[in-house]
């Protein structure tokens, strides 16, 4: 089966040709399949966000290439087919509010795509209620909480029917309900409805979520894998400037005093069950 | 330095229909040399109090003292003002000279000290926060990377010497290393220096390992008040609150739930890998001895994984 998303020799240089030439990415091959719950890590300018914006064409590869659904991201004939696919949620979530209502926001998107106003008025009542946010249609969106804020910018990409999700940072400006409200959204939306999620984060702890963390450093992805796998090399996490999940780190230093704690452990539930067996 | 805050009050757009009531009766004493950590959701008064006691925001009622000022006196605002250092979210949002040190030396040199001593002040201030002033000083602010720029604005505000330094969520979207990197700078600052500081932050792993004493914030008030072990052992509660256990409290707490001899105080990773290993050696958790007593190997403990 094709991947959802792919990149093949993926490189991109910002400033290309000028003195201050940069390179973001680096031949970066990656594949991610529908319905895979993906995070992204790596130290700030290690090209997290310019890989997240290749998938959605909102840049476009200096070298290699980017297939989205089997469309070629620089088939700028195509360009909103691949944005309507895969839509991005960033990290203010102040920025992204275009209306006065909640639902009216969420609107934005499904109106500039031309979907008929019958139409439009389902998919808003359907992403809401996915988010949790139908009781709030009505509302101001500047009154609600960052999760809520967060919440509806979901819903707004929702009503695009994207297969895609990327979230570039959307929960670091959160307080810790916040943070879960999205967490638990996002996850669901996976599970349930099967939608393909990226989730750029700094935080080790949302990324123990995933199916797969991508770890990348320098414009490249320096290793990949389930979470289990990923926190078990405490080492190069370290090298790279990345920390550890809480219950990793324990791990580790319980590994060392002699312990029976396997590697790359990452729940606190996990790790009770395992000390108390 | 001293803040007493007593029995504050404040509304917002009084007697308007968006009245919104962010601190109801709260009342709080900062003593000299303290660190102390402010946590509560979003929307329960934090930034509205830490902008009372920089003088920000006059209060609807009650009364704050910062290091004998009394803040209702309108002559002494100035004062105080240049007495608090506040660091608000993304500080470097606000960097605009065009080389650090010209941006560390703007407020030195707005309180019209001579030029010598706010070159001393920046070298210092630079220093303070890990960066050199020979090699960064003369560069752009905006050609540093996220974590120096935003040490860079930190710098700013230190080069003030402020008495008392007020920082809201300093670490907010910067790369584990960045963080790391910023708060061993506050810790020092506070450790070596004595700077008496408040930390707000939602990141309750931060706040376990760098506050003596913590204040919970809900619904503008004072809701716990206490010193950071007791506080954060409090797990019920603080859910309750809607706020979150650091990880290694939350193991404690299930751990002694579950019948194993702990403290639950343990704020950090390294206290509760200390604790759990002490305690396993004793016994805890398994029929016999667990993995590293005295004579086994480390890590090839004969009671096996799968032994239940």
């Amino acid at each position: 089966m094709a991947a959802l998303i792919s990149t093949e020799g993926l490189g991109h240089l910002y400033n290309q040709g000028q003195p201050n030439e940069v390179a973001a990415l680096v031949d970066v091959d990656v594949a991610i399949e529908g319905g895979e719950f993906i995070a992204v890590v790596g130290p700030n300018g290690s090209g997290k966000s310019t890989l997240a914006k290749h998938f959605n064409a909102l840049l476009l590869p200096t070298s290699g290439r980017v297939l989205v659904g089997g469309i070629d991201t620089r088939d700028q004939a195509r360009m909103w087919e691949v944005r309507r696919m895969a839509g991005m949620v960033f990290q203010n979530p102040d920025n992204q509010i275009v209306a006065t209502t909640v639902e009216e926001d969420v609107a934005f998107g499904p109106e500039n795509l031309g979907v008929p106003p019958a139409d439009i008025g389902t998919r808003i009542e359907q992403a809401l209620r996915w988010v949790g946010m139908l009781e709030h249609r009505r509302h101001a969106p500047h009154l609600l909480s960052g999760g809520q804020k967060q919440r509806v910018a979901i819903a707004g990409v929702l009503a695009m029917k994207p297969r895609c999700l990327i979230l570039d940072e959307a929960t670091a400006m959160l307080d810790p309900v916040g943070r879960d409200e999205v967490m638990a959204t996002v996850k669901w939306l996976n599970r349930e409805e099967g939608l393909t999620v990226v989730h750029i984060t700094h935080f080790m702890d949302e990324a123990a979520e995933a199916d797969r963390v991508l770890v990348m450093d320098r414009g490249q992805v320096r290793f990949a894998g389930a979470p289990r796998e990923v926190f078990s090399r405490p080492t190069e996490l370290r090298q790279i400037g990345l920390d550890l999940p809480a219950m990793a780190e324990l791990a580790d230093r319980l590994r060392r005093a002699g312990l029976e704690v396997p590697a790359g452990v990452t729940s606190v539930e996990e790790m009770v069950d395992l000390l108390c067996r | 330095m001293p803040v007493t805050v007593g029995g504050v009050s404040h509304t917002y757009l009084e007697k308007t229909p968006f009245e919104a009531r962010a601190l109801v009766d709260v009342s709080l004493e900062v003593a000299d040399g303290e660190f102390v950590g402010i946590i509560g959701p979003t929307g329960s008064g934090k930034s509205t109090l830490i902008q009372i006691i920089d003088g920000l925001i006059r209060p609807t009622a009650g009364r704050v003292v910062v290091d004998g000022l009394d803040l209702s006196v309108k002559a002494n605002l100035r004062e105080v003002r240049r007495r608090v250092g506040l660091i608000f979210q993304y500080p470097e949002h606000q960097l605009f000279e065009e080389t650090v040190t010209a941006d560390v030396a703007f407020g030195p040199k707005n309180l019209g000290l001579p030029e010598g001593e706010v070159a001393e002040r920046v070298r210092e201030a630079l220093r303070l926060v890990g960066l050199d002033p020979d090699r960064i000083g003369p560069r752009s602010p905006f050609a540093l990377s996220g974590g120096q720029m935003r040490r860079a604005a930190i710098a700013g505000v230190l080069a003030m010497r402020p008495r008392l330094l007020i920082l809201d969520e300093p670490a907010a979207g910067l790369d584990p290393r960045g963080r790391e990197e910023i708060l061993g700078y506050v810790r020092r600052l506070h450790k070596d220096l004595r700077q008496t500081v408040v930390l707000v932050s939602h990141h309750m792993e931060d706040v376990a390992r760098l506050a003596d004493r913590v204040v919970v914030m809900h619904r503008g008030k004072v809701v716990m008040d206490g010193p950071t072990a007791e506080v954060f052992t409090a797990g019920d509660r603080l859910r309750e609150l809607g706020l979150r256990v650091p990880a290694v409290t939350e193991l404690m707490l299930r751990l002694k739930e579950r019948g194993w001899p702990l403290a639950t105080d343990a704020l950090t990773i390294e206290e509760a890998a200390r604790r759990i290993i002490a305690a396993a050696r004793a016994g805890a958790g398994r029929s016999g001895p667990a993995g590293g007593a005295p004579d086994e190997r480390p890590g090839e403990s004969p009671t096996g994984g799968g032994h239940r």
